[in-house]
């Protein structure tokens, strides 16, 4: 019945997820090898420049723990700035991961398997990041504690109506359950390195984190039915950290902070920020360990599908916010929006919309989707797009609030700038490690898609 | 896992002419007891008779625009498992020009009595801007318009593959998807915010188009397991539409629930928690004067009750039960769209006061009423062609998927 078309089109056929001539001992190989030869020369020259910027995280966070968040630019009324920028530019980077592992997964989408291990690794490292600024925005790191419920003899315990208390609970939960599902698909593959290691060294530490796997029949239905139960887990986390993130703002009664459609907004938004990502990532890494094979053009392609939709899905909440700001007939919250767009900050506004809404419409055309130049360009675009949607959104609400004799405008210092380059340096450093000592690629899960699998 | 037969024979795929009759039987009986009620809900509603039409017009409408969601998204995905049962997507969405007919009663009639902003000085002059009869009814050509184009283009590509086969037409689908998507997005919330929405003129919320598009991917979900059930019990159909297409509809339909509680807590928590007059208004009318309740049977009825019924795998795989969970959702979405509606009704033409909850014969009459006529159109759609695509270049992956 399959019509030969099928064969022909490539509009309608499915496409080959695994190209070139692999079979299943080709494809452990090529993940593999890639964390058994030896370390090559560029992966010290990057890791050296990561840490370096790391470097600079560390001494920023050192000299805000010893002076005080007052090296920071703000000032009254701008309050938060970058740093909660920072955060919330973190966290939605995660999203993508959970989205590619998890959702993905449920909905069946096999092309999902060579860049989940990659994007779940980088949702990590992207939290973590996230994470630091939580500890350090208060300016005082060493009380962070006091974000945790511990009873104590003072009778004095956390404000829960407040949304950042839920940020803290939300972000933990997002780790801890990330960071769970990460490791047990992660399980197949570390056996397969402990089984394949030449040394004493790498045996015992692969053997410790496989946790006695032996590919038995039972251990895979065991295995199968945790990462449905974890990807279950997962799905409604991919919403409700960003929904809760997106309370920190909305919740209260400022201009622009306050309506409704900012917890769906700040989900697109997520995805979309974590797809360029996650493109930004896997664009570089699948020419340089030779992965092209495994990670193919239709994976990018896909993932550009991703970007534009979630785009659109942007640009529809900046319009209807602005259409509602004016349908609303509220002064103050028209007043807003006009600020943003034609206010002292109209500069940030423009760019956080060209990059957002405008550049990835190039992907409408297979020719630049399938470009791997274009690809990596918007990517970028959208990358500092979506760090530009949260400056716009925290600062340009705050900084015209209801008296005109308060307003204010935000400079950064250089700390502002070294904290938030630091957090690149973490986040790179960490990323490179791991694709230096973990397989970057989920071996087992790409051999269930390959046509191979399914002999019967 | 499913067993294809070694060929589809497009005869045996086609509308039975007794179910066929049937179906249309109890169709024009639905309307034409519809009609009878809605006469009498009329004469008895004061001048708020155009709250029960607007209701069950909205109702049914959200069903056909559901189902041009669905065909839409399944050409967007280039989607396999769906060609089985987009047909019957599509025959629900060859009904929307017919809704723009149905619009007329409320455009002609019903404007006064149903949009407070049709009154002079109701709102300022620069909301009046954008609510003002003229302009609300180009922009009501626009979306039918729109809607219109979406589903016959769409229908008529599959419509011509049944004959010719040629995969292209598939290639072509899913290349008009994308830019259709977009269109439906921007007419589906500006449609909310213009026949519902604008009940409360002073009231603005920028979710409410992402609110009304979630009942309707609730609507559709729900439509389509109905139909495929209805479907499986012809003898054809037994190793075409098979539980596997029922439990993909039903998670669809399980996710969606969930998807619509996220949109509706998220309005509600947002507009609580500030406590702005000017917003918490909306919530005001449905926490009062019996409308508690209604708000409450939402809330159980719509998500906790329908999540519990819908999350076992089971439910989504045994026909009887997602027939209940289909029809659950289906009545609590009415419940949602009434509680939309409904609060702004006034107890009589000349009252500015607001009548408590409680049915009037009217929503009944408008609901079968609309709700016949629909089912016609649909079931003399699906009667014009064969009920599957049986030349889509998927087909096999279709008949073959898994979960």
């Amino acid at each position: 019945m399959g019509s030969p078309a099928l064969a022909l089109d490539p509009e309608i056929a499915r496409a080959t997820l695994v190209k070139g001539d692999n079979d299943f001992a080709s494809v452990t190989n090529k993940v593999a090898q890639i964390v058994e030869t030896p370390t090559p020369k560029a992966w010290f020259v990057f890791f050296g420049l990561a840490a370096l910027l790391a470097g600079v995280w560390v001494v920023s966070v050192g000299y805000l723990v010893w002076e005080g968040i007052g090296i920071w630019g703000l000032n009254q009324p701008i309050g938060w700035a970058w740093d909660i920028t920072g955060f919330v530019f973190w966290v939605g980077i995660g999203h993508a991961g959970t989205l590619i592992s998890a959702i993905l997964f449920l909905f069946r989408q096999k092309w999902r398997t060579s860049i989940n291990r990659a994007a779940e690794a980088m949702t990590l490292f992207a939290v973590l990041c996230a994470l630091s600024y939580v500890g350090i925005h208060t300016g005082r790191p060493w009380f962070a504690y006091w974000f945790i419920p511990v009873p104590n003899q003072m009778g004095i315990w956390q404000n829960y109506r407040s949304p950042l208390m839920w940020d803290f609970f939300a972000l933990n939960t997002y780790f801890t359950v990330s960071l769970l599902f990460w490791y047990v698909g992660l399980i197949p593959d570390l056996a397969t390195l402990r089984d394949r290691a030449t040394t004493k060294t790498r045996q015992i530490i692969f053997g410790v984190l496989s946790m006695g796997w032996r590919g038995a029949n039972r251990h895979w239905r065991h295995y199968e039915k945790a990462y449905l139960i974890l990807a279950g887990l997962s799905t409604p986390l991919v919403l409700s950290v960003h929904t809760i993130v997106s309370f920190d703002f909305a919740t209260s009664v400022i201009p622009g902070w306050h309506t409704t459609i900012f917890p769906p907004y700040f989900v697109a938004g997520a995805i979309f920020g974590g797809f360029a990502m996650v493109n930004i990532l896997l664009v570089p890494a699948r020419e340089w360990f030779g992965l092209k094979e495994l990670i193919t053009l239709r994976h990018v392609e896909n993932m550009n599908k991703i970007i534009l939709a979630t785009g659109m899905m942007v640009g529809y909440a900046y319009c209807m916010e602005f259409f509602i700001a004016w349908y609303s007939d509220n002064d103050y919250e028209f007043f807003t929006f006009i600020n943003r767009a034609f206010g002292p900050y109209k500069w940030a506004y423009w760019s956080m919309f060209l990059c957002n809404v405008a550049s990835p419409q190039v992907f409408w055309f297979k020719r630049f989707r399938t470009s791997i130049p274009v690809t990596f360009v918007v990517a970028l675009f959208v990358t500092i797009g979506m760090w530009f949607e949260r400056f716009v959104i925290i600062g340009t609400s705050i900084h015209r609030d209801f008296l005109p004799s308060a307003w204010g405008y935000f400079r950064p210092t250089i700390w502002d700038i070294s904290t938030f380059a630091g957090t690149f340096g973490v986040f790179l450093s960490l990323f490179l490690l791991f694709v230096r000592f973990l397989p970057m690629v989920a071996i087992s899960e790409v051999k269930g898609v390959m046509p191979q699998a399914k002999t019967h | 896992m499913a067993h294809a037969p070694k060929t589809l024979n497009p005869a045996d795929l086609t509308l039975p002419d007794p179910t066929f009759v049937k179906l249309r039987n109890m169709a024009l009986g639905a309307a034409l007891v519809g009609l009878v009620l809605t006469g009498v809900g009329a004469a008895q509603a004061h001048g708020q008779f155009f709250f029960s039409y607007l209701i069950g017009f909205f109702f049914w409408l959200t069903i056909a625009l559901g189902g041009l969601f669905f065909v839409l998204v399944q050409h967007l995905t280039r989607s396999g498992w769906s060609v089985v049962v987009r047909r019957l997507a599509e025959a629900i969405a060859s009904t929307l020009p017919f809704f723009a007919v149905l619009f007329l009663p409320i455009i002609a009639f019903g404007m006064h009595d149903l949009y407070s902003w049709t009154h002079e000085g109701h709102v300022s002059a620069s909301k009046a801007k954008y609510l003002n009869t003229p302009f609300f009814i180009v922009r009501a050509l626009i979306y039918f318009g729109v809607w219109s184009f979406a589903s016959w283009r769409l229908r008529s590509f599959s419509y011509t593959q049944d004959q010719t086969g040629d995969p292209a037409l598939t290639a072509k689908a899913q290349g008009f998807a994308p830019g259709a998507t977009l269109l439906f997005a921007l007419t589906v919330s500006f449609a909310g915010i213009d026949w519902i929405m604008s009940l409360q003129p002073h009231w603005f919320s920028t979710i409410f188009g992402v609110y009304i598009f979630a009942g309707s991917a609730i609507a559709i979900f729900s439509t389509l397991s109905l139909c495929c059930i209805m479907l499986m019990r012809l003898p054809a159909f037994e190793h075409v539409i098979t539980e596997e297409h029922l439990h993909m509809i039903g998670k669809f339909l399980f996710g969606f629930t969930v998807f619509w509680a996220y949109i509706a807590f998220s309005q509600f928590m947002l507009i609580w928690y500030a406590n702005i007059p000017e917003e918490t208004e909306f919530f005001l009318h449905r926490f009062h004067n019996g409308w508690e309740n209604v708000s409450a049977l939402l809330l159980f009825g719509q998500f906790i009750l329908a999540f519990l019924i819908l999350l076992p795998r089971g439910s989504k795989r045994t026909p009887g039960l997602l027939a209940f969970g289909a029809i659950w959702q289906l009545v609590f979405h009415y419940v949602d769209l009434f509680w939309l509606v409904a609060p702004m009704r006034k107890l009589d033409a000349h009252s500015t006061e607001f009548a408590p909850a409680g049915i009037a014969i009217g929503d009944i009459g408008a609901l079968l009423l609309v709700g016949g006529i629909f089912a016609f159109l649909v079931v003399r759609k699906l009667k014009s062609a064969a009920l599957v695509p049986h030349k889509d270049p998927r087909l096999e992956e279709s008949l073959m998927a898994v979960n």
